[in-house]
């Protein structure tokens, strides 16, 4: 009737026509939120991640921390009347088996069985408890019914039938196995219960060896005839042969627990062997002992000496002949029998090297000369006169080089150390031979230090022994630290001045979309690629086109000089493998650079080139330095290019050599930088050591070392890249207001 | 220049607002449809001596423009104020005065501008000599990443200028110029960005005029700052009046009324009204520049 609507009323009506919309929790919803799968699922990805990286770094520190402490020298004595000495150097853990009797010696085997038969009573013994050993019989019958055919195969009567025969024979004794079985068993179970009384085992044992020399006897002995009729009737000649297979599938679950130990007994010489494996089985009671005057030599060459001293000798006579006596004397002969060891290579390195370099510097001129003028020329024959003039003043020269070497060697002679091995051989050592000696089992913990932290020294700043598996990486560390500064150089001017063209001077568009795409998946592109690249490019095409200019002569006789790996191209290839590196993170931190500070300085008037100078390029430095370091832990890191273009297992000199200014790129002198030289690198040094060492167990530790040093080179920089961002971020940060 | 679009205008306008009483909005309205409206100039403008000359001056983004046929004149010495809702083109046009719209893809010019006679949109004038010749200060301070000395020396280092004598006095003088000197003397060689916001904003217009600019530009100087800092900035506008002829950029009408001389009103890339700032706020010619001056929309 009323005219007036209830605005109220026209609102319900409205509402009403559409259903109204209440968000329903589902059953089961509430439990999934609170559970947060993803939660779970993202937090185990981090965590598994963490996981391995930490696991993987624990074990590289662990192993590389305490390689080079002193371990000491055990005495072994084995059973079978063995005496070893040496450092316990792994260990194995194993399962010693009924099969592993075989081959053993008597004193071993005897005391093999008395572990492996109680061993097999408990297991039999378990069986007949649970009352299963006929499940077990029967569990095992493929396999036994497969041994004892074989067995029948190779008996030799069998082997004489013809193939018929033997076919007819092996389908019998199927047939006749398939309906005696459950016989069998029941027959087998009653005689193994019968002999498990024994908690030794061996009545068990010894039913099993009578059941094998039964079965054995049986298979021998029969002619074709008799042997088929034995065996179809299922008599006693089937029933030994297959109780001899049963007893054997019952040894199956037999095992017992042994440790073996390598033991690294060295004396190579002597023995022609590094390693020995111990199993604890194989030690006689007590036959474990550190005795006290065990030493170890680590000498130049010829590996380890463990041994005991005997004689300290001079000029070959014995000065001291008591263990204490002699190592109480021997620091101070030693030191000073080092210092002259050292001297003389010294003198022999630095002098006789610029002697050397000198020579070929002159047989290089004299070849120059034939190469320019032709053999036969006038000037030829001068340059050859003139050579051989200097080459006799040389000789004068060398001989006087020489003697003052040998006369440091002579009096080094003079100095020795008798040893006796385990062994009972002598062996007589020089002094200046020995790097360090120890009587391992006597050391305090100072001591140890001491020898713990020489390792190190002589790890970190010594040449490497023994093809590297000894001494140290100095080289290989030197190596990698030029190569990576030369690397920085060459990649960072690149790889700003190309992120400065693309972030600020060209204009966005598809070209520059293209150029960044191509840029950054050039950081996809595997390292080895690179390698190739750097060997086809810089080595055999730029380097063979500056031997071509500017040593021909030298080229065509002696060989390539920048037209094969060396540190340069080394370096250069590595710089373009770590370019996107440096162009991304300087382009990331242009552009990080606000807007407002660029309109700033060109709102003073200064040239766009000014403002990049003077505003962008120092805010954006923080950034570029982060860039840099990380190019330069990616690229001391890199292994594989490196193996093309230049890293060696063993570099004669040093990159940098401040004895030798010769250094040159062609026509440029670069002075005590020599850019054409090989080089050892540490991630090169790890390959080699693990993977083409000789004696590549006793490398094993270096291996570790090495790694050690270089994730922890790799660190330092990473940290140092951290460090210095905070620091420039500090400085450059914007106050709040 | 000025007297061909003064005072004929005015007289039109006044006319069609006392014809059309409802139309209060049309000239806003008219520009919202896209139809060219004249500019409201009072006569007080023709008796100054100029610094700057806006003739005729388009601007279009790309396809879209933003300033239309603009002509007013900046008088030498005094403060002008640009008023009007965000987005009418204000910095726009201050950053036609420096070329800095230069930096933008797709800026199309129209018209020109002259800086005490000299062309400002020439293809041929030498850009960077230009901006020499003028100061900026931006709406968020932006002291660059150095020392507070070298902050305001940088117009000079630019210049190449090493003299350290020159440098020390043009400092000193920058400084106490943007009522800075007394705060930070003692620490000159630090860094310009340990400063407070206030002392940032005035350390840009320290370096602004420290290569004494024939004008300033400034883009809403105080919009970033708390109301103390930004009464300092305007008690040092108010000192710098006479000394340099000042263009700011505000968008707050006190802010404008307290500090300038003159003002512009401008409204979706068109000049509306221009004249004494006086008059503009208390006796405006026009009804929509009194709509927005008090408040009543905008
Ligand atoms: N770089 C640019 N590109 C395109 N359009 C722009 C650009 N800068 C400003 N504009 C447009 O020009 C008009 C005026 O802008 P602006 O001058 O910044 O206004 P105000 O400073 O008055 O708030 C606005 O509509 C804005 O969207
Ligand atoms: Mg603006």
């Amino acid at each position: 009737m009323s005219q007036v609507v209830d605005p109220s009323a026209t609102v319900e009506a409205e509402s009403a026509k559409l259903p109204r919309v209440r968000r329903r929790v589902r059953p089961g919803a509430s439990v999934i939120a609170q559970g947060e799968p993803m939660l779970w699922l993202t937090g185990g990805g981090l965590v598994i991640c963490f996981l391995m990286i930490v696991t993987l770094l624990l074990y590289v520190l662990w192993q590389g921390v305490t390689t080079f402490w002193p371990q000491p020298i055990v005495q072994v004595e084995t059973i079978d009347g063995r005496v070893l000495l040496g450092e316990a150097f792994a260990y194995d853990a194993y399962e010693l088996k009924f099969s592993n009797l075989a081959g053993q010696s008597e004193a071993a085997r005897e005391k093999l069985q008395k572990m492996l038969h109680p061993a097999f009573h408990a297991v039999v013994q378990r069986e007949l408890d649970a009352g299963t050993l006929s499940d077990r019989v029967n569990s095992n019958r493929p396999m036994i019914l497969k041994a004892v055919i074989t067995q029948v195969r190779l008996a030799p009567t069998v082997q004489q039938a013809a193939p018929e025969t033997r076919a007819a024979i092996v389908s019998q004794i199927e047939a006749t196995l398939d309906s005696k079985w459950d016989a069998f068993v029941t027959r087998f179970a009653g005689e193994v219960s019968a002999n498990a009384g024994n908690e030794s085992g061996d009545a068990l044992v010894a039913a099993w060896n009578a059941a094998a020399a039964e079965s054995e006897a049986t298979l021998g002995e029969l002619d074709v005839d008799a042997f088929r009729k034995q065996f179809t009737d299922g008599g006693a000649a089937v029933y030994s042969v297959w109780a001899s297979e049963a007893w054997s599938s019952l040894t199956l679950p037999v095992a017992v627990p042994m440790r073996r130990r390598e033991f690294r007994t060295e004396n190579f010489e002597l023995t022609s062997e590094h390693f020995n494996w111990v199993s604890d089985f194989e030690i006689r009671p007590d036959g474990e002992s550190f005795p006290e005057w065990a030493m170890l030599l680590e000498r130049v060459e010829g590996g380890r000496f463990y041994g005991f001293p005997m004689e300290l000798r001079i000029d070959g006579e014995a000065v001291e002949t008591e263990s204490a006596a002699i190592w109480a004397a021997f620091p101070r002969l030693h030191s000073e029998c080092r210092e002259r060891w050292l001297e003389g290579k010294e003198i022999d390195e630095i002098e006789g090297g610029a002697f050397n370099r000198r020579r070929e510097h002159e047989r290089l001129a004299l070849i120059e000369t034939g190469y320019h003028y032709g053999k036969e020329s006038e000037e030829y024959r001068t340059a050859q006169a003139a050579l051989d003039e200097s080459e006799r003043a040389n000789a004068a020269e060398y001989a006087e080089i020489r003697s003052r070497i040998d006369e440091l060697a002579q009096l080094n002679s003079r100095y020795s150390l008798l040893m006796r091995t385990i062994g009972d051989q002598q062996q007589e050592i020089p002094l200046a031979e020995i790097v360090r000696a120890c009587p391992a089992n006597r050391l305090q913990t100072g001591e140890k230090c001491g020898i713990y932290l020489s390792r190190w020294r002589e790890f970190l700043f010594d040449n490497p022994r023994e093809a590297n598996s000894e001494g140290g990486v100095y080289p290989a560390i030197f190596g990698t630290v030029v190569m990576t500064l030369l690397m920085s150089i060459a990649v960072v001017p690149f790889g700003v001045l190309a992120a400065l063209y693309l972030r600020e001077y060209a204009r966005a568009g598809f070209v520059v979309s293209a150029v960044r795409i191509a840029i950054n998946n050039l950081a996809g592109v595997p390292s080895i690629v690179f390698g190739v690249f750097g060997v086809g490019f810089f080595c055999y095409m730029v380097g063979a086109s500056i031997d071509e200019l500017f040593y021909p002569a030298k080229t065509a006789n002696v060989g390539p000089t920048f037209g094969t790996g060396g540190l340069f191209w080394a370096s250069l290839t590595l710089a373009l493998l770590t370019l996107p590196v440096v162009i991304v993170a300087t382009e990331e931190a242009l552009s990080a650079v606000p807007r407002s500070m660029r309109e700033g300085s060109l709102a003073c008037g200064a040239t766009k080139w000014q403002t990049i100078r003077r505003i962008v390029l120092p805010r954006a430095l923080p950034g570029i330095m982060t860039g840099t370091i990380l190019a330069m832990a990616r690229g001391a890191g890199e292994v594989a290019p490196l193996m093309l273009v230049g890293a060696v297992k063993l570099a004669p000199h040093l990159v940098f050599d401040l004895h030798d200014w010769s250094g040159s790129f062609g026509p440029l002198p670069t002075g005590a930088l020599h850019p054409e030289r090989s080089f050892m690198h540490l991630g090169f040094h790890i390959f080699d050591l693990g993977f083409h060492s000789q004696n590549s167990e006793a490398a094993k530790p270096m291996v570790y070392t090495t790694t050690l040093l270089l994730i922890g080179i790799i660190a330092v920089m990473n940290v140092a890249a951290i460090w210095l961002r905070a620091q420039l971020r500090k400085k450059f940060q914007f106050s709040q207001f | 220049m000025i007297s061909n679009t003064e005072q004929p205008q005015s007289s039109t306008t006044a006319t069609a607002v006392a014809q059309s009483g409802d139309a209060k909005l049309n000239r806003l309205e008219m520009i919202t449809r896209g139809e060219h409206v004249d500019a409201v100039i009072h006569a007080e403008l023709a008796k100054c001596a100029s610094v700057l000359d806006v003739n005729d001056v388009s601007l279009w983004y790309g396809d879209k423009q933003a300033l239309f046929d603009i002509n007013m004149i900046i008088p030498d010495g005094h403060v002008t104020a640009l008023i009007g809702p965000s987005g009418c083109g204000k910095s726009t046009l201050l950053r036609c005065v420096n070329r800095m719209n230069d930096l933008i893809d797709n800026v199309r010019l129209g018209g020109d501008m002259r800086l005490n006679g000299d062309s400002i949109f020439s293809p041929h004038i030498d850009v960077i000599a230009l901006r020499k010749r003028m100061g900026m200060v931006f709406q968020k301070p932006n002291p660059f990443p150095m020392s507070i000395f070298e902050n305001v020396v940088y117009p000079l280092r630019i210049d190449g200028e090493r003299d350290r004598n020159v440098l020390e006095e043009v400092c000193e003088r920058a400084l106490r110029g943007a009522a800075l000197w007394n705060e930070v003397k003692d620490r000159l060689h630090e860094s310009g960005l340990g400063l407070s916001g206030g002392q940032q904003q005035r350390l840009c217009i320290a370096r602004a005029i420290a290569s004494d600019p024939e004008v300033l530009l400034l883009d809403e100087p105080c919009s970033a700052l708390d109301p103390i800092a930004t009464g300092k900035i305007e008690d040092l506008i108010d000192e710098l009046r006479g000394d340099y002829s000042i263009l700011i950029v505000t968008h707050n009408m006190q802010q404008a009324s307290r500090v300038s001389d003159f003002t512009a009103f401008m409204y979706l890339g068109h000049l509306i009204e221009y004249g004494p700032t006086v008059s503009l706020f208390t006796n405006p010619k026009l009804k929509e520049t009194e709509d927005y001056v008090m408040g009543r929309f905008g």
